[in-house]
This record gives C-alpha cells, sequence and structure tokens, in this order.
C-alpha cells in the first residue's frame, strides 16, 4: 500500500478500500498537523482541526478532479479549515507547544546550540528560540502568516501556494514580502541576538 | 527609500531569480550598509522560521480518523448536475401521481417519507424512517421535567445565562410559537405566523436527550467545544456572555462517551461536574450535563 501513488489510493478509497484511505492519513497526517500546528500555536486544536480535514477530503474526494495534485487540494482544504477556525476565535489563547524533536541532531542549527552540544539549559535556551519565533507567527494577520508557513515551514515555492491558495502568484510574493518584514520588526524586538 | 527598494527586490530573490536588471539595481543598493543591513534582515527571520522543529501528528490522529469513516460509511459519489436534475425530476413526478391518486390523510404521509423528511409520528413520539435512532427523546421521557432537571442546579451560577424555555415536544416539525428550538447553525425562537426555512427542518427541540455545557469564560474553550461538538456530529448552539459561554447541543447516545473522553484530555477544559439522567428502560446514559471550568 505504501508505494502506491495518491492517485491509485483514492481511486482505491472511492470503490470502497477504506485501508487505501487510512494510507493517505498515515502519509499526510505529520504535515498536515505540523501545518495546523504552527498555525493555531495550539496543539489540540491542531489535532481536532487536522481530524476534520482529512474527513472533509474523504467526504469530498469524489470532487478531487485531478487538476492539482492531491497535496496540493488537501493543504486546501487544511488552510480553508485554519481560517474558518480562526474566524470563529475572535480572541485567542496562546497555549504553548512543546516541540517533539528538539535538539534532533542533524536539524538546522539555528536557534538550536551545535550538534553534540544539548545540554538541559541549551534545550531549554532553544525551547525559547522557538516560543519567541512562533510567538511571531501568531503576531501577524492571518493572510500573512498562512503565505509565511507555507512558504518557510512547508517549504512551498509560491506558484504552489498561490494554487493552494487560489490568489495570483503577485498577491503570494507581495504578501510573503510585507510578512517578512513584519516578522523582521517582531523578532528584532523580541529575540536577542537576532542581528548576528 | 532605498532600504524599501532594496527590501522589495531581496525579498523577491528570496523567492526566485532576478532578472539582470534587477540583481545589477541590487547589487548597487547594497553598498549601502542600511540596505545590507535590512536584506540580512530578512535573511535572518526567514532562517528563523524555517528553524523550528517539525510537530508529529499525534499517534491517535490516525485512529481516530480511521473509526470515523468507517463509521461514516463509503465516501458521498457526486452525481453530475444533469443527473441531480433528472433524479429531482423524476421524484416530483413521483410525488405528484401519488398526490393526485391519494387526497386522505394516509396518501399525505407517504408523500413525506417518499421525500426523505425525518419526522416523528406526533402522536406517540415514535420515529419515522430515516430517523436517527440515537439523536432523539425517548418515548415515555417527561421532556418537561428533564429540561427542568438540565437547567435547574446551573442558572445560579451563570447569572447571564440564556433563558433556555422547557416546554413539550411532541410534535417537533410543527414548530410552536414562542418555543425554542436548536438548528444545525442557530437557536431559534418561533414567533406568530413566522415562516421557516428547510434548514429548520432539522431542528430539534430542546426537550430532545442534549448535553447542556456550561464553560465559564474563555474563547479557547468556547472553540475547543465547538470542535469537540462538530467532530461528534452534534447539533450545538451558544451564546455567549461578557464573561461566559453557553453551550447547548444535542448529541447523539451513542457519542456522549467520547464528547466527555475529549473534554477530558483537553488541556483547556476541566470537567468540573457530570450528570447522567438516564433512559428509563436500557439505564443507558442518555443526558449529560456537563460543567466546565477554564483550567
Amino acid at each position: 500500500m505504501a508505494d502506491k501513488s495518491d492517485e491509485i489510493l483514492i481511486q482505491q478509497t472511492l470503490k470502497g478500500e477504506l485501508e487505501a484511505f487510512d494510507e493517505l492519513v498515515r502519509r499526510y497526517q505529520d504535515r498536515v498537523f505540523n501545518l495546523l500546528c504552527r498555525l493555531c500555536h495550539n496543539e489540540h486544536d491542531a489535532e481536532d482541526l487536522a481530524q476534520g480535514v482529512f474527513i472533509k477530503v474523504y467526504d469530498s474526494l469524489s470532487e478531487f478532479r485531478g487538476s492539482s495534485g492531491f497535496y496540493t487540494w488537501l493543504y486546501r482544504i487544511a488552510t480553508n479549515a485554519y481560517y474558518s477556525h480562526f474566524r470563529h476565535s475572535k480572541t485567542r489563547k496562546v497555549i504553548k507547544t512543546v516541540p517533539l524533536e528538539v535538539g534532533a541532531r542533524g536539524e538546522s542549527s539555528v536557534g538550536v546550540p551545535p550538534s553534540g552540544e544539548f545540554s538541559p539549559d541549551s534545550i531549554a535556551s532553544s525551547r525559547e528560540t522557538f516560543e519567541i519565533i512562533q510567538e511571531a507567527i501568531d503576531s501577524l494577520s492571518e493572510d500573512y502568516r498562512v503565505v509565511v508557513v507555507l512558504r518557510h515551514i512547508e517549504q512551498m515555492e509560491c506558484q504552489h501556494i498561490a494554487e493552494v491558495l487560489e490568489w495570483p502568484v503577485g498577491t503570494v510574493k507581495s504578501r510573503l514580502h510585507r510578512a517578512r518584514n513584519e516578522l523582521k520588526a517582531k523578532l528584532r524586538e523580541m529575540l536577542p541576538g537576532f542581528e548576528l | 527609500m532605498n532600504t524599501e527598494r532594496a527590501e522589495e527586490l531581496h525579498s523577491q530573490k528570496i523567492d526566485g531569480p532576478l532578472n539582470a536588471e534587477e540583481e545589477a539595481e541590487l547589487e548597487a543598493l547594497m553598498k549601502d550598509a542600511d540596505c545590507r543591513r535590512e536584506a540580512a534582515g530578512l535573511d535572518r527571520a526567514a532562517e528563523l522560521v524555517e528553524s523550528l522543529p517539525k510537530m508529529k501528528a499525534p499517534p491517535e490522529l490516525a485512529g481516530a480518523i480511521q473509526q470515523q469513516i468507517r463509521e461514516q460509511g463509503s465516501p458521498n459519489i457526486s452525481q453530475p448536475n444533469w443527473v441531480l436534475g433528472w433524479i429531482a425530476a423524476g421524484i416530483a413526478a413521483l410525488l405528484a401521481i401519488v398526490l393526485l391518486a391519494s387526497r386522505d390523510p394516509a396518501g399525505s404521509s407517504k408523500q413525506t417519507e417518499l421525500a426523505g423528511h425525518e419526522k416523528k409520528n406526533s402522536a406517540t413520539g415514535s420515529k419515522s424512517k430515516g430517523q436517527n435512532e440515537d439523536s432523539i427523546a425517548q418515548p415515555g421521557e417527561d421532556p418537561d421535567n428533564m429540561a427542568a432537571q438540565l437547567r435547574e442546579p446551573f442558572h445560579a451560577d451563570i447569572p447571564n445565562a440564556p433563558n433556555v424555555e422547557a416546554h413539550s415536544n411532541t410534535s417537533p416539525r410543527r414548530f410552536e410559537s414562542g418555543r425554542l428550538y436548536i438548528g444545525p447553525r442557530s437557536q431559534f425562537r418561533v414567533n406568530e405566523g413566522e415562516s421557516l426555512s428547510p434548514e429548520h427542518e432539522n431542528s430539534q427541540s430542546l426537550s430532545d436527550p442534549h448535553v447542556e455545557i456550561l464553560a465559564k469564560s474563555g474563547s479557547v474553550s468556547g472553540v475547543k467545544l465547538q470542535s469537540i461538538l462538530a467532530n461528534v456530529g452534534a447539533t450545538f448552539t451558544y451564546s455567549r456572555t461578557e464573561d461566559s459561554f453557553t453551550f447547548v447541543a444535542v448529541v447523539s447516545r451513542n457519542k456522549v462517551s467520547e464528547v466527555v473522553e475529549r473534554i477530558e484530555r483537553s488541556e483547556s477544559l476541566e470537567l468540573k461536574k457530570r450528570r447522567h439522567i438516564p433512559n428509563g428502560k436500557s439505564r443507558t446514559p442518555t443526558t449529560l450535563v456537563l460543567r466546565l471550568n477554564l483550567r
């Protein structure tokens, strides 16, 4: 099952083979959860939203025409779920999330001590750094937050983001530019040692 | 002005290559220290966001999705519009024939079944074909008494809680003027002579088995509860005062334990009090009263 393409798994699901959909869930659950965690900054809401996203995908699977990739369509549903969630939560209280992979070797070294130096203190300070970065993301408006997360956490190209959000590419680029400027100002204010 | 232009061009460069003219312009601007500083700031901001660790989905997520889709059955297969059009025309024609052939009350009740409406028999409280067995009032229950039991303990604690009116529920489809009903998106009271939209057909009166959830303050708890209730397919509504949410939800009997479990697992909600009002026949909990406080 794991070596089958998304398209084959979709066809099998539509024929009633639910194991095929289980495989799609396994394949994408971490990415969807990570996206929603970074957007909501709340693991519990992200979990609930992720569940809702996959159920929505399942319910709408027959409407998926394949004009964009399954991944793009899935992300569109996930970002729409986030927008809907955001609109319902007029004031948001931040529940801090604890990254699951802090200190994993081979990760980016920004905000984390060089490899081999994961003392409890350094992990704590890297967690603080992560919290500050996350808070800076939280401070952005919802559109800016979404483009920043898709571009710099999901590593999507602007064209792909434009397909997910159904915005013109130029809009994606201009919002990314403004979002990065806001992030820079925020991080400069919040993060000691921002300027290298 | 120069720094803004440098930022703009540098930002473009982060997302893709510049053309030769823009590249030359940026190179010239970068001779200025302020422009270099701002451009480096953009790189640094992007780099920091990219450094955030990846979050892994909780192990129970896949299981919860699997369970839900298995309960639900096969995904919906959408039909082309013209197919739906023919189906609708066929149903309309069939209804017209039935209407012409039988003008007695029995004929009318047939029409209702053919149209797929989910209605209760008003005399006995029994369920028509297609009615969700888990989500409606149990025969023999005294709805007024049940609703009164549900409301009483909490109104003293939440002075601004809305007045949820008790009422008899012998015929939920015949909306009674002045009564309070709960629909998929709203809680509404019917006024004299008011015409109701099809959406209201699926509304349930507050004397059906329901969960009344009181959450003291906090939009997080409110949002969380919405999410929990939506996930179990509950019909719910909430009202908001300055410092509190009051949720009223109609939850399927077989989902009650899931609601409790999810609330207990949530960090933003704390289950303070729980009271089951059992069904007189099976002793299965049909009604649950929860009181929640923010943690």
